[in-house]
């Protein structure tokens, strides 16, 4: 009796004390309770620190610690269907969290150990942000299990467009699963929004559910070559021949044709004039057109071949530099970001 | 007498500088048919004719000589022939010139030209000093060319009683030369100016001419 009103006390006086109290206190006060073997009230704390919500919540890390005193109290309470349901908790929260061996007894930690074989859980642990050189650096994501199953990793596009297949084979523990930034045709991916889908396979009804990341990739572009300027100018003998001379040509025509016509007006005095000179001015005119016709620009066969090697030269640069360029795009840098580790709804 | 002076003037400066460098001959055949058109007496006058001429030139050490003739018969032209009281008569011309390329482009010359016509029972003769430019413009180099020739009389005669007053004139046309030879052919239209003195009037001569030449090297 003095037992439950000493718990009835403390639980009227954290109570009372609640909302100026974050779950990092009740957790302490819970584990304190816990070392003072008063159990009851270690309970009521630890199990009011877990319901905290933000922004008085525990962060994961001591939600965990809070899950194992809460299930070494339970067990020590004789309730080892609350302390697994603590466990499993716990599993799930974190796979690859150990209750500490020098704080807990053997049979607290034999049973989280039962608890986590039993329990099937898959987690995906991602970098918020992964810069990297494809081909020469990875991304790397890290999948957990708590027993050996099958999974199926792959990266598709958003709208589902499979990418590349990055693993499919058991997990015993767990998994570091590398990407080199590159699809599955040797290419870098355009940018856009991804989604790295792990799955068990097969999937099994009481098995963990498939999980999803989404990754928003961009390409950091790298700086390439300046084609090398094309030859010109005096490095070149020109290839075609000018236009000046058919406009001269039919220039010197048409100046000549009209000089015919207009020679009474400019030297006669009444202007009279026979109009058997329009047939000259004809005739001075026609020349003028075969002229410039005769004079349209056209190659100059001589100097393209003494300009061939100059042309191939500057052409063997420029393959080079594209090499080079191409070289460079193909290791850009990939910068993914990516986002909060969700339950799949379907498939990719 | 002053034209033969000139043409030995001509032929003795062809002949000095012969002795200095090789020179470059060009010869000139001329076929054409003339206009001229007369308003000098109560009624004016209109012939008509062909003709022929020549032309021969020598280029040495930048300096160029040369002598010219034309010959027509002219008759009464069109309609107003007929019944004209025109007589035909004969035109005759004979230049002579000396002168130079100043640019690849233009020669300029100077020289006398006597002019006459001649009828059954007199003859209207003409002398005087004329100034002549040409320009030339190739068409296609070495094969087809025009040119366009200008000139003015700077002392004129006439053995008319209004005496002679200002003679002007041009010519234009076009030239082939075959590739790789030496001869041309060329097509033009001169037209020339003669006004008289007083109330005298003027004399236009007209000619379409077709040559032929060769240049000697």
């Amino acid at each position: 009796m003095p037992r439950a009103l000493r718990v009835l006390a403390l639980l009227v006086a954290a109570a009372s004390r609640l909302p100026a109290q974050s779950a990092n206190e009740l957790l302490q006060q819970g584990v304190r309770e816990y070392q003072k073997l008063n159990y009851d009230a270690a309970v009521a704390l630890l199990r009011e620190s877990l319901v905290r919500r933000d922004p008085a919540a525990l962060a994961d890390s001591q939600r965990a610690r809070a899950l194992s005193y809460l299930a070494a109290t339970e067990l020590f309470q004789q309730q080892r269907d609350s302390a697994a349901a603590a466990f499993r908790t716990l599993v799930r929260l974190d796979p690859r969290y150990r209750p500490d061996e020098l704080i807990f007894p053997p049979q607290v930690t034999n049973l989280y150990d039962e608890v986590r074989r039993s329990t099937k859980v898959l987690t995906v642990q991602v970098p918020p942000v992964t810069e990297l050189h494809a081909r020469l650096e990875w991304f790397t994501a890290r999948v957990v299990t708590t027993s050996v199953q099958s999974v199926t990793a792959t990266l598709a596009r958003d709208d589902g467009t499979p990418v590349r297949t990055l693993y499919d084979g058991p997990v015993a523990d767990s998994l570091s699963l590398k990407w080199d930034g590159l699809t599955a045709g040797g290419t870098l991916p355009d940018e856009g929004r991804y989604v790295l889908h792990v799955a068990p396979r097969p999937p099994l009804e009481d098995g963990p559910r498939p999980l999803q990341v989404t990754l928003d990739i961009t390409q950091v572009a790298p700086d390439t070559l300046v084609w090398p300027p094309a030859p010109a100018g005096p490095a070149l003998l020109p290839e075609r021949t000018s236009a000046t001379p058919a406009l001269g040509s039919l220039a010197a025509g048409t100046l000549a044709a009209g000089a015919v016509v207009a020679l009474p007006s400019l030297f006669g005095r009444s202007g009279e004039a026979t109009g058997a000179r329009f047939a000259v001015a004809a005739a001075v005119s026609i020349a003028g057109l075969v002229g410039f016709f005769a004079h349209q620009p056209r190659p100059i066969e001589a100097n393209i071949r003494a300009n061939a090697p100059a042309r191939a030269d500057w052409q063997r640069r420029v393959e080079a530099v594209k090499g080079e360029n191409a070289k460079r795009r193909g290791s850009a840098r990939l910068l993914i970001r990516a986002g909060p580790v969700t339950v799949a709804e379907r498939a990719p | 007498m002053r034209t033969l002076l000139a043409t030995g003037a001509l032929a003795v400066a062809a002949s000095a500088a012969w002795a200095q460098s090789r020179p470059t001959i060009g010869l000139r055949g001329d076929v054409f048919m003339m206009w001229v058109h007369n308003d000098t007496g109560p009624a004016g006058a209109s012939l008509r004719g062909p003709g022929f001429g020549g032309e021969g030139r020598i280029a040495v050490n930048g300096w160029l000589f040369g002598l010219g003739l034309m010959e027509s018969q002219l008759k009464p032209a069109g309609s107003a022939g007929a019944g004209s009281a025109a007589p035909q008569l004969d035109f005759v011309q004979g230049t002579a010139f000396v002168g130079g390329r100043v640019q690849p482009w233009l020669e300029m010359t100077v020289g006398p030209v006597v002019r006459a016509y001649v009828t059954d029972s007199t003859t209207e003769r003409w002398v005087y000093w004329q100034a002549r430019a040409r320009v030339d413009a190739p068409i296609v180099a070495g094969q087809l060319g025009s040119y366009l020739e200008v000139w003015r009389a700077v002392a004129s005669n006439v053995n008319l009683p209004t005496g002679a007053n200002r003679i002007q004139g041009g010519e234009a046309g076009v030239m082939f030369q075959p590739p790789r030879q030496r001869v041309w052919l060329r097509l033009s239209y001169r037209m020339d100016d003669a006004l008289l003195g007083g109330p005298g009037g003027t004399e236009t001569v007209e000619a379409i001419t077709l040559s032929g030449g060769i240049a000697i090297p």
